[in-house]
């Protein structure tokens, strides 16, 4: 792991994206999964519009080939994920700093990651809003005020919210 | 209402218990598990035919394990 979050790390400062970090194994048991998600603050292109491109060829010129949706990265496939609407990108500027295996990372405050399932709101959201809200211990009040300022539903200790 | 009989109620309780431990692990002792837990997975996807999807790193370093550390 420590590999590629070297490699993260790396991009972020060339400035191929502006801040990145993880999510939601820090805060609860480790679930199956075969990618790594990492939300990242892109540059915007000329257009306008958000776009992995930057990311992709800086990945190339290291050795890192795009593949469908993933980049392998030192063994783990990541899939970028660009913050899109106002919540993400708050949560990627108040984003912790971890060490992970001495490498510094960032991580998505749990309240945050719990807001992001609440948005996206699918049956895997909705499992996540509930273990994180079960087993991550998050601040409630903080979590109070990130839903009133993005407009989403205050999830219940057991997680269950509806939007 | 429904209630759970008490022996249904201490198993998961004992299940939380164990959930919540899992959770305040160290994330390179949680990295270890999701490997266990990628490789349990391939050993029934592989009954199916199915390829391998574990990442190849090492458990003990959680570095790559060969050369195939590159897309």
């Amino acid at each position: 792991m420590k590999a590629t979050l070297a490699i993260l790390n790396d991009l972020d400062a060339h400035g191929i994206f502006r801040r990145y970090a993880m999510g939601a194994m820090f805060y609860v048991e480790p679930v199956a999964t075969y990618d790594l998600d990492v939300f990242v603050i892109l540059p915007l292109s000329r257009g306008g519009l958000l776009t992995l491109t930057p990311i992709y060829d800086a990945l190339r010129e290291r050795g890192y080939q795009p593949r469908d949706e993933h980049v392998i990265i030192e063994g783990i496939p990541v899939q970028f994920l660009p913050a899109y609407n106002p919540l993400l990108e708050e949560a990627l500027e108040e984003a912790r700093t971890v060490h992970v295996e001495e490498v510094s990372t960032r991580v998505l405050r749990i309240e945050h990651l719990i807001c992001v399932s609440v948005a996206t709101g699918r049956a895997k959201d909705r499992e996540r809003t509930r273990l994180l809200m079960e087993d991550g211990h998050p601040d409630v009040n903080f979590l109070a005020k990130i839903c009133t300022r993005h407009h989403l539903p205050l999830p219940a200790k057991n997680g269950e919210f509806s939007l | 209402m429904n209630t759970l009989p008490p022996e249904m109620e201490a198993a998961l309780a004992a299940k939380q218990k164990h959930r919540r431990e899992l959770a305040a692990l160290p994330y390179e002792e949680k990295l270890r598990i999701l490997l266990r837990l990628q490789h349990l997975s391939d050993a029934i996807r592989q009954t199916r035919g199915a390829s391998a999807r574990a990442w190849p790193l090492d458990e003990k370093t959680l570095l790559p394990m060969s050369s195939a550390h590159r897309s």
